[in-house]
């Protein structure tokens, strides 16, 4: 900018101010878009240790993590964050969507911890050691269908169970994504989920088949996720084994449901395998499908006048 | 860029499956068929590549195997010299879009030069914009011969030629447009 102020002033007219000049200098680099700028004298002000501003993902991190499981995804969780990293109110302007951009961090979280955890990692306590040990195996060493039905579970396990801390406030979670606004930012996160999914589950197809895997996992999940939500239990139910450790996550129930929606002649393992030959009972899947949906949506309505939201 | 080279591949198989199923036994089919099975070469590698980098295949697919039956088989119900003149079209469209991809890689390397030992390179010196250029390079190199022999069998002799050809290559550029969304 100085050499544009002195070029101005030689020139004798306000060149420094004409769009060309400070398009040039934008460009340079020495005059910085304000926020940039501002966000740099907040953390000033703050006496942040780490020495470098604080980013958006730091910010939501850090609200997700330690103020949500007490005041839920809310605006005042926000806020609560604000205070405590000593930033000023009118910050969460920076979180443009409100409290939807909290679920959608944490689901974006959840989907990378998971396939860290999964892949990179090879750490599967958070999968059931039945699961676990058909997943863990290579693909060619045991039923094909028996191998993805393990590696489905699997995943879901891990980010479901991942997920635990949140159940109570997961209705809140779901509603705040079903916001007109917000749907198409849910539907890109869940597409992204269903892609991962069936990656890790061993589809390498390179056709239509990569289509018609991902359409079978996107309900699949959601249905789950519902079912998940209304089989929340204050005290453990009567027919779980109190001596395992994997039922402190109370979740049986849920994995029962998704095992009978994996069940072989499914629709969903069907539309996996376009070329298996089953025996075809055409409407009666498609009943048994919209059945299972049925009673997914009966359960979470259930939960939903019993007070949860 | 992988997900519009893949349909590509694809149609173009197509194509000469449909002209070969038409011009079946005369002596074209000897040149048609070699030139598909160069095709079936570029098709694998581009399989082998939708999977190495987990790309989305075009939603379109089933169109274009529809499309490039009908095409090739419709040109060679034509005459001899109509399927040629496809095949010169269609190489023509396909060489200037390698074209263009190779100074989109080669502009892309320029911008972010990869690290070494980037898990989706061939060769631990090779950034994966180099590995597709040396394939793209080749291919483009493939197709520009076969846009010849379809000139040296006489594709310029066919019925309609600039129209027909006009036609062809509008076609393909929207097919390469959409695959590239889809």
């Amino acid at each position: 900018m100085a050499l544009a102020e002195t070029a101005g002033r030689a020139l004798g007219h306000g060149w420094h101010e004409t769009r060309f000049w400070r398009h040039l200098a934008l460009k340079s680099g020495s005059l910085q878009p304000c926020f940039r700028k501002a966000s740099t004298t907040s953390q000033a002000g703050t006496g942040a240790t780490s020495g470098a501003p604080i980013t958006k993902e730091a910010f939501l991190e850090r609200c997700t993590l330690e103020h949500v499981p007490m005041r839920g995804f809310s605006s005042e969780a926000l806020e609560a964050t604000a205070e405590q990293l000593g930033l000023s109110l009118a910050w969460l302007a920076w979180v443009r969507r409100g409290p939807v951009e909290l679920v959608e961090w944490w689901r974006e979280h959840e989907l990378r911890t998971t396939r860290t955890l999964l892949i990179e990692q090879d750490n599967w306590q958070l999968v059931d050691l039945a699961v676990q040990t058909t997943a863990r195996q290579r693909p060619d060493q045991s039923d094909p269908v028996v191998w993805t039905r393990a590696r489905l579970l699997a995943f879901m396990q891990t980010a479901f169970r991942l997920r635990e801390p949140y159940r109570r406030l997961w209705p809140q979670a779901l509603a705040l994504q079903l916001q007109p606004n917000h749907t198409t930012r849910g539907l890109k996160l869940l597409t992204k989920t269903a892609d991962e999914i069936a990656w890790f589950a061993g589809d390498r197809s390179t056709d239509m088949a990569w289509y018609q895997r991902r359409v079978a996992i996107a309900p699949l999940l959601q249905m789950s996720e519902l079912y998940w939500i209304a089989t929340l239990r204050d005290a453990p139910s009567r027919d779980e084994d109190q001596s395992d450790e994997m039922n402190s996550f109370h979740d049986a129930e849920t994995w029962r449901f998704v095992e009978r929606v994996l069940d072989d002649n499914s629709l969903v393992m069907r539309l996996w395998w376009p070329n298996r030959s089953h025996s075809s009972r055409e409407p009666s899947e498609w009943l048994a499908m919209a059945q299972i949906m049925g009673e997914s949506f009966a359960a979470w309505a259930r939960a939903w006048t019993r007070g949860f939201l | 860029m992988i997900r519009v080279d893949h349909a590509g591949e694809i149609g173009a198989r197509r194509i000469y499956a449909g002209q070969l199923r038409v011009l079946e036994g005369t002596p074209a089919a000897t040149v048609i068929q070699h030139m598909a099975e160069q095709e079936e070469q570029h098709a694998a590698v581009f399989e082998r590549l939708v999977v190495q980098y987990r790309v989305r295949p075009t939603a379109l697919l089933p169109l274009w195997n529809l499309a490039g039956y009908m095409l090739g088989a419709g040109t060679a119900l034509l005459g001899r010299e109509a399927a040629m003149a496809c095949t010169v079209a269609v190489e023509e469209v396909i060489a200037q879009h390698y074209d263009d991809q190779l100074r989109e890689l080669i502009a892309m390397e320029k911008r972010e030069p990869t690290p070494e030992g980037h898990p989706a390179a061939g060769a631990p010196s090779q950034s994966p914009e180099s590995h597709l250029r040396q394939y793209i390079r080749q291919f483009r190199d493939d197709e520009l011969e076969h846009k010849d022999t379809g000139l040296a069998h006489g594709a310029e002799l066919a019925p309609a030629y600039r129209l027909l050809s006009l036609v062809i290559q509008t076609g393909c550029r929207a097919a390469i447009f959409l695959s590239e969304r889809i």
